[in-house]
């Protein structure tokens, strides 16, 4: 629970003593900052902690509704925390395309309090739809995929689910969380290492890892990680999404803790 | 999913679809709250939304209810198609498209639509939208003809039949307002049609449907129903209309099928209820039990 603790006890602290910054016009003016620059919310305590206070009370709008969200959603074994992180990212997710949209609204309107309304307003009915598809996406992945595919097999226009889809998607991000658990439990260091190389390899710092290798042994051992892989996704029924977001969003957390090794022997 | 379950969602479907809040704003409890320390926030470049109207998802906004549809195409001049949908897939039916965007996923009920004009839509908060090519499957889609589920649950109460009824409640004054107006009556299009052996076992399906059409083409009688203040009856294409009597045209009325109201406006001088309907004009009535009264 530590890991909880500290970012709490800092809203509430900001909350409580902050003299600045919790002003109505100030929360729609970070929202603002975000959709402008959405880094800003891992980045900055304060404006997370500002968009945060907006969300509350866009969610507090609909009392009933929110106390029946909390109960669905705790009786199917999430918690609080992951749902409000769900739905923080979810609204943000869904209020980026609007940017030019506002922009254009912002300069219309002139002033910037009716400015702040018309953003109140559109996070408003944007968070609501987004705990409804938040209840439904919980409830949909307890339909029998089989009766579900018999269903709509005529009528479901098959779509390949794009990343962004499934970054907020709460099942699939637990899958993913309990997929790092299985290869930190599962995998040998020196497996981790291979996996952990093929995904530096491409990234701007490079690696230190598998330097004794040659090329052609590093190919295959790519090769016999991602496998490796398929397998591990496989034996634990997880889909390929859950995949991808596991390679997104945990892999390098794993990879921090591992080691470079120069070779795989 | 079990129906408890379902009538939970659906519960919590209900407290939703209000536009006002009735109950007071609340302060949620700080303990509520709270993220891990390390979350991080990742988010995709986001796609700008489309120029055109059409493939926009919007919500509308009536005085009761925030109506969230997509625009499918221009009808005519500043007048454009649009179909309700919902977030709620797991209520989804046989009438139902089920589609995904990048950042949502949507069920879209093909018996629930309306039109809207271009004021309304650039009026409305933007919500998503359909791209050119995804919205012509769907134009092709909801052109194919679906068969009906035979399987599907009949009970008007049972929890995904009651968000059916509601989501076309929440419509009802944009179907209402145009000219033709779109009649939408649950006992027929969620009982008859999926069940008919079992809702009218005195009707058409007894007798076979085509033996039944020449039988009422030769009781020209049989065809006329005449009510207190309206006249059923069925036309040339076998589609059931009301005509309500002369006094009461442009009247603003209430037009029910049991308790559900199925029309709610000013009175035109005739309302389509249902297409190649195979029962006589009073085996209609008597089965959708109608109710007209001038409000």
């Amino acid at each position: 629970m530590d890991r909880y603790t500290s970012l709490s006890q800092g809203y509430r602290k900001w909350k409580a003593n902050a003299e600045e910054g919790k002003d109505l016009l100030s929360l729609e003016k970070a929202l603002w900052s975000v959709l402008k620059d959405p880094n800003l919310l891992s980045s900055n305590k304060i404006i997370l902690y500002q968009v945060y206070t907006l969300l509350r009370m866009f969610l507090g709008k609909r009392p009933s509704q929110y106390s029946k969200l909390i109960d669905l959603a705790v009786k199917e074994g999430y918690t609080m925390e992951e749902v409000h992180y769900c739905l923080m990212g979810k609204l943000i997710l869904k209020m980026m395309p609007d940017l030019p949209k506002l922009d254009k609204k912002k300069k219309e309107l002139g002033s910037e309090e009716e400015f702040g309304k018309y953003l109140y307003k559109t996070g408003e009915i944007k968070t609501k739809y987004c705990a409804e598809e938040f209840i439904n996406d919980i409830n949909d992945k307890k339909i029998e995929k089989r009766i579900k595919e018999l269903h709509y097999e005529h009528y479901n226009i098959n779509k390949y689910t794009e990343f962004s889809y499934i970054v907020y998607d709460l099942a699939i991000r637990h899958q993913a969380q309990l997929l790092a658990e299985v290869i930190k439990e599962e995998w040998e260091e020196r497996e981790l290492n291979v996996l952990c190389h093929d995904l530096e390899d491409k990234s701007e710092q490079g690696t230190n890892r598998l330097r004794n290798e040659s090329k052609d042994n590093i190919y295959k051992l790519h090769e016999r990680i991602r496998a490796k892989f398929k397998q591990t996704l496989e034996k634990n029924n997880f889909n390929e999404d859950v995949g991808c977001l596991f390679i997104r969003e945990f892999l390098k957390k794993i990879c921090h803790n591992c080691p470079p090794l120069p070779t795989y022997k | 999913m079990n129906e408890k379950d379902k009538e939970l969602l659906y519960q919590f479907y209900l407290a939703g679809i209000k536009r006002e809040v009735e109950e007071p704003e609340i302060e949620l409890k700080d303990i509520e709250f709270s993220l891990p320390e390390d979350a991080e926030f990742s988010f995709p470049e986001p796609k700008q939304y489309l120029s055109q109207l059409p493939g926009r998802i919007i919500m509308l906004e009536t005085k009761d209810y925030q109506i969230c549809c997509l625009i499918l195409e221009e009808i005519e001049k500043n007048l454009y198609l649009a179909y309700k949908i919902s977030p709620y897939t797991v209520f989804a039916s046989e009438f139902d498209l089920v589609f995904r965007t990048d950042i949502g996923r949507y069920l879209l009920e093909t018996d629930n639509y309306f039109y809207v004009t271009e004021k309304e839509i650039e009026e409305a908060i933007e919500m998503d939208f359909v791209e050119t090519e995804d919205l012509e499957n769907l134009k092709q889609e909801l052109n194919k003809e679906h068969p009906l589920n035979t399987e599907s649950n009949t009970d008007l109460n049972s929890p995904e039949n009651k968000f059916r009824i509601m989501e076309h409640n929440i419509t009802l004054e944009l179907r209402c307002r145009q000219k033709n107006p779109v009649i939408w009556i649950p006992q027929w299009e969620l009982q008859y049609k999926r069940q008919p052996e079992v809702y009218l076992p005195m009707a058409a399906a007894d007798l076979g449907i085509a033996a039944f059409l020449l039988k009422i083409a030769e009781t020209q009688d049989a065809n006329v129903y005449f009510a207190e203040n309206y006249t059923l009856h069925k036309d040339e294409a076998q589609n059931l209309v009301l005509t309500p009597d002369e006094n009461i045209v442009n009247k603003t009325a209430e037009l029910r099928c049991g308790d559900i109201v199925v029309y709610k406006g000013k009175l035109p001088h005739r309302i389509i209820l249902a297409n190649f309907i195979p029962l006589l004009p009073k085996q209609a009535q008597d089965f959708l039990d109608i109710k007209l009264k001038v409000i």
